[in-house]
């Protein structure tokens, strides 16, 4: 168990080096002096050489890299171009809104997707499992900011029952913090319920058709036993890996979540540095959000070997 | 105990297999209609009771649909019917030239993986590297420092796509390599081409065909999501993200701006979902497994 | 109790879409202490009958007439939750694949221990406990106390199939029902479930529906004997009747078409030497950055030679290295050691591109024949591949499909369709048919009639048979089925942990083995109980 640890992370080291790689050469891409780039507007020639000193713009290319990521090792992301601000204390200061709807979102698709999923496989054919289909498919197709602005438009404009857009802090009281949570979550959910119903549906279609469900069936055990024990307990495992999966999904949701409900978070800092070509930020962010979907899917990883006994690393 | 249920079907003509075919996947009827009625706009569009969608008309802003503009105008006074209409060229330029781009070089990586046992860790590392990336920021960096223009954001779309066909290619690979008959070819002196050639790829096309078009949709809706943030195509000419990023600030006024092309997207990504649906259930049940059922 | 204790009456049962029956009019009894086998091939209803019994079928099968009644209960009627109560505690069935019928993420214990809670809530958990246990016990299986807490895949394919006998008998239930329960073991494993099952029967006086296609099982095991031929009873009767004097014709094929212990005495082969394997050895070695390095010995000095014109069974249980040797000769593997003499070159070690003009040697044809031909190559485009490879010109090549069709047995028509629309028999000749197309002196058959029917199996041994003396064609014939070996095999070679423990003239390795795994296979190997005896 804790060799397969060590080897499982020694295994994000070379995923880590890609990402990294691919941040630092994005701002080369630019074809630009990244000097002159990184001085702003207001680089002066000085500043500019200062700048060139400083990242060893005059050596190989690869000497650059080693040295971008022993800063980034030291927790050094650089300094944004636009405020000059550390870009760490920069993301830092919009994580929260980001995290407060990736959670609500996870948890709320969990909380549906899969009990949604458990009953269109079990009433195979039925009109729930022809709904949640229907409901899945159309899920996939929705772009997220028309879905935002649905939303926006019933609950907000129609209903008048909700905050049209903003962030409250839950410091400034739950119920206004919730009320401003809610449609973004809402937005963000559509996509993981159906991403998760539909494959918590196929591996438990795919598992009611294996030997040993007949066998507990064989056994005289009644349908919810041999459902919930038998089969959602070996379902677990690709369950799992979607929640994975999905955590792609949702960051890149995020964005554009954040975006159509004028949430302060990481993903309207993306879109404001790519806009003002901020490119230190841009590098943070990428680092940032590749650096969590490593380590969900680490966890992922791990969760197989509580649910499954035959993966023993 | 096994059950035969399939009996072996008599011959028919290929006009009466498509039929058929389509009588039993309604999926796949859908689909073709919607993108033959897509393609046939996108083509045809100057000749569909449209207007030039660059002309600025400030006397006639923001009405809502009547018989000239069918779709309402636009915060310019533009006409809303007309720009969706040539919207859908960049939709379907952006989502088949991903599709085909990420395709070819996927495959080609995904072969060399699997074939090629040195180079195989390497470039999966790499892809493994790339798919962490989430596909939409990787993109909207990419075009950050790349610049908007149709070639750039279509490479800017291509590349997060490209390690899941890779990964695909190279799994369905290494298990087609311990098949029996490839083990046979391999003792009947086959070398390397024939063997790719006859018992590899024919095996591949199938779920390649249909990951293909889980591209094509997933492309067009991050196209949609780069106009929409203001980083993709420029406002000049009309891509549906880009009506809908008008239409934000005056959503309270006139929210059909933004439903219109909102349905328009949703339609066309549904039919390419129903069309990869479709195919993987026709192409082969045992597919299901090798392609994932989203993505 | 008066009347036997499951008697099924006129059992039809049909696809529910196309109403096309699977199982027709079917009337068979078991009554207690008794042990009746349905022997049938693939496709003969045998398996839906069973399943229909137990309340099992899949939803595209439905009951169309007849009854099924056990201890006079009317199963067909009752309601789902009778059905679900009789199951596990009147009746109880095991399956052919111990591995997949059992749950993989629960143990052992967990898995038997939940009969008992369902079906008898007013157990405490220490009873539970208790039960479970002395079932295991009673399956003789080793230190049941650990046992309880193991998973499935942490044993062995028999274990695994003692705690599904296990798991059905612990609410010691009247009827058991055993489809194919020893079909994917090993011989020696397949002799001890067989003994503990009849044993269990005599002990607990139970009655037990095997179903089977092994008539080799059957004279071992039965009482008597139900028949069936594609969904319909064709004979049934005691076990003796119905083997002295089968009065079926389809009967009498497949009792015919069971090979039958000694073996045919066949004059040695003298000709020249073409394969010569000297002290060959495979180890695969695991490496690992963090691992310690394991290896595992596949092949371990592994000598033979092979005639001309001469067939050598290799036979071993799985593990016993036969399949890497095959695989080794025909070099879709490297070996590690030794050297494998083709026509006196030693082509052992030899690269890719060296090798390829050896190949034309050397052909294998593999187990499987639904994983053998690629689903998407026409047969006459895969039966000139190899021929054309080698040099002969595509329309040579052609030419030559035809005979080589009617070699194996085919028809010409064959040429312009696709494996999909061939049964596994005819497959398997394609598939002989494939490797002939270059003209080799070997032709290596790696358990190539395993996955076939029992009458299918005896046409292609016979084929095999029959190439060897009209084309002078030298095979090895790999099985783990010793009988199979009997009528067409000039010599054996028996292995084990891949070694080769014993290897001789057929005649001499049946009639007088040498060592105590060769007899224990051949003990172990269902055979015909002495037939005189029978009658």
């Amino acid at each position: 168990m804790l060799s397969f640890l060590w080897k499982r992370l020694l295994a994000t080291i070379p995923v880590l080096l890609v990402v990294t790689a691919v941040a630092f050469v994005l701002l080369r891409l630019s074809g630009g002096d990244p000097a002159a780039i990184l001085a702003g507007d207001s680089g002066t020639p000085e500043t500019i050489a200062a700048i060139r000193m400083r990242l060893g713009l005059d050596r190989p290319l690869i000497v650059q890299f080693v040295q971008w990521c022993w800063q980034l090792l030291h927790g050094d992301l650089g300094n944004s171009i636009l405020s000059n601000q550390l870009v760490t204390s920069m993301i830092a200061a919009r994580v929260e809104p980001t995290l407060v709807i990736s959670l609500s979102t996870i948890l709320l698709s969990m909380l549906i997707g899969v009990p949604l999923g458990v009953l269109a496989a079990w009433k195979r054919g039925s009109w729930i499992d022809r709904m949640t289909m229907s409901v899945s498919i159309v899920g996939f197709a929705l772009p997220g900011f028309a879905l935002g602005y649905l939303w926006i438009y019933v609950f907000s404009v129609k209903l008048g029952a909700l905050p049209v857009q903003g962030y409250v802090n839950l410091a400034d009281g739950l119920l206004p913090f919730l009320s401003h949570i809610v449609l973004p979550t809402l937005t963000l959910s559509v996509v993981q319920i159906a991403l998760i119903a539909r494959v918590t549906r196929t591996s438990l279609l795919e598992i009611l058709s294996d030997d040993f469900v007949r066998t507990a069936r064989a056994k005289g055990l009644p349908e919810r036993i041999v459902l919930f024990r038998h089969a959602l307990k070996n379902a677990a495992v690709p369950i799992a890996s979607v929640v994975g999966i999905g955590v792609a999904f949702l960051i890149g949701g995020v964005i554009v979540t954040e975006s159509v409900f004028n949430l302060p978070g990481l993903g309207r800092l993306t879109v404001e540095s790519v806009l003002a070509r901020d490119y230190p930020v841009i590098q943070g962010i990428i680092i940032v959000f590749s650096g969590v979907y490593v380590v969900i899917n680490l966890l992922v990883d791990l969760s197989y070997t509580v649910f499954d006994p035959r993966i023993r690393y | 105990m096994t059950i035969e249920i399939a009996t072996p079907s008599p011959r028919v003509s290929p006009f009466g297999r498509v039929r058929s075919l389509l009588r039993r996947s309604p999926g796949i009827t859908f689909a073709l209609i919607v993108l033959v009625l897509l393609i046939l706009g996108a083509v045809l569009a100057p000749m569909l009771h449209t207007v030039d969608p660059a002309q600025i008309n400030p006397r006639l802003r923001l009405r809502a649909p009547d018989a000239r503009f069918w779709l309402g105008s636009d915060a310019l006074g533009r006409d809303v019917w007309s720009r969706i209409v040539f919207g859908s060229r960049i939709s379907l330029t952006v989502g088949i030239s991903v599709a085909a781009l990420s395709l070819i070089t996927g495959t080609l990586l995904g072969l060399l993986a699997g074939m090629v046992s040195w180079l195989d860790g390497v470039l999966m590392r790499t892809m493994d590297g790339l798919m962490a990336i989430p596909a939409i920021l990787l993109a909207i960096a990419l075009i950050g420092s790349l610049g908007a223009n149709l070639a750039t954001i279509c490479f800017a779309i291509t590349l997060p796509e490209i390690p899941r066909v890779a990964r695909l290619v190279r799994s369905v690979i290494l298990t087609v390599k311990t098949e029996a008959y490839v083990e046979a070819a391999i003792s009947m002196g086959t070398r390397l081409p024939g063997l790719m050639w006859f018992h590899i790829l024919p095996n591949i096309l199938a779920p390649l065909i249909v990951q293909g078009t889980y591209i094509a949709s997933s492309a067009i809706l991050i196209e949609a999501a780069l106009s929409f943030l203001g980083i993709g195509i420029a406002d000049g000419t009309p891509s549906w993200g880009n009506i809908m990023a008008d239409a934000r600030v005056y959503f309270t006024l006139a929210p059909w701006l933004m439903f219109a092309p909102g349905l328009c997207i949703a339609l066309t990504v549904l039919a390419f979902n129903q069309l990869g649906d479709g195919l993987r259930d026709l192409l082969d049940p045992r597919l299901a497994r090798s392609v994932r059922s989203f993505s | 109790m008066t009347g036997p204790l499951l008697e099924i009456t006129g059992l039809s049962v049909r696809l529910r879409e196309t109403r096309k029956p699977v199982v027709k009019c079917v009337d068979l009894s078991v009554g207690r202490g008794e042990i009746v086998c349905v022997v049938g091939e693939s496709g003969s209803g045998k398996s839906v009958t069973a399943f229909t019994t137990m309340g099992l079928l899949p939803d595209a099968l439905e009951v169309a007439g007849g009854s099924v009644l056990l201890n006079g209960e009317d199963l067909l009627s009752s309601s789902a939750a009778r059905i679900r109560a009789l199951r596990g505690r009147r009746m109880a069935m095991i399956f052919q694949e111990p591995m997949t019928a059992l749950n993989p993420v629960l143990t052992v214990g967990r898995q038997i221990g939940e009969v008992l809670e369902w079906h008898e809530p007013q157990l405490t958990k220490q009873q539970v406990a208790g039960r479970v246990l002395e079932s295991l016990r009673e399956m003789n299986l080793p230190s049941p106390a650990l046992l309880v807490d193991a998973y499935p895949h942490q044993m062995s394919g028999g274990q695994r199939q003692r705690v599904m006998i296990a798991m059905a008998l612990v609410l010691q239930p009247d009827l058991l029902i055993a489809d194919e329960p020893t079909t994917a073991l090993d011989v020696t494993t397949q002799k001890q479930i067989l003994v503990l099952i009849k044993s269990l029967v005599k002990v607990r006086n139970i009655g037990v529906l095997l179903i089977t296609h092994d008539f080799g099982v059957v004279s071992e095991m039965a009482d008597r004997v139900v028949v069936m031929q594609s969904g319909a009873v064709v004979e049934s009767g005691p076990v003796a009747e119905v083997l002295s004097a089968p009065r079926h014709a389809y009967t009498r094929k497949l009792i015919d078409s069971v090979p039958r212990g000694g073996a045919v005495i066949r004059a040695p082969v003298e000709s020249e030497i073409v394969l010569e394997v000297i002290g060959l050895g495979m180890t695969y070695a695991e490496s690992g950055i963090f691992s310690k390095r394991r290896s595992t010995n596949a092949l371990v000095d592994v000598s033979m030679e092979l005639r001309r014109g001469e067939i050598l069974g290799v036979v071993g249980e799985s593990g016993s290295g036969k399949s890497t040797l095959a695989r080794s000769i025909a070099r879709l593997l490297k070996p590690t050691a030794g050297s494998i003499n083709l026509h006196g070159v030693n082509i052992a070690q030899m690269g890719a591109g060296a090798l390829r003009p050896h190949r034309r040697h050397v052909q294998v044809v593999f187990q499987d024949p639904f994983r053998s031909l690629n689903p998407r190559m026409k047969v006459g485009r895969a039966l000139i591949e190899g021929a054309v490879n080698f040099g002969v010109s595509p329309d040579d090549a052609a030419k030559r499909v035809a005979e080589l069709l009617a070699v194996v047995g085919m028809d010409e028509s064959a040429i312009d369709r696709y494996p999909h629309e061939f049964s596994g028999g005819q497959r398997q000749r394609l598939c002989i048919a494939r490797a002939l197309a270059s003209r080799p002196d070997i032709l290596v058959a790696d358990e190539a009639v395993s996955a076939l029917d029992v009458s299918v199996q005896s046409q292609v041994v016979t084929l095999l048979g029959r190439l060897r003396d009209q084309l002078g064609l030298s095979i090895i014939f790999i099985t783990h089925d010793l009988r199979l070996t009997s009528q067409i095999c000039d010599r054996l070679l028996v292995m084990k942990s891949g070694e080769v423990i014993e290897q001789g003239p057929t005649a001499e390795i049946f009639g007088q083995p040498r060592q105590e795994y060769t007899k224990m296979l051949l003990a172990s190997s269902p055979q015909f109980l002495n037939r005189s005896a029978i009658s």
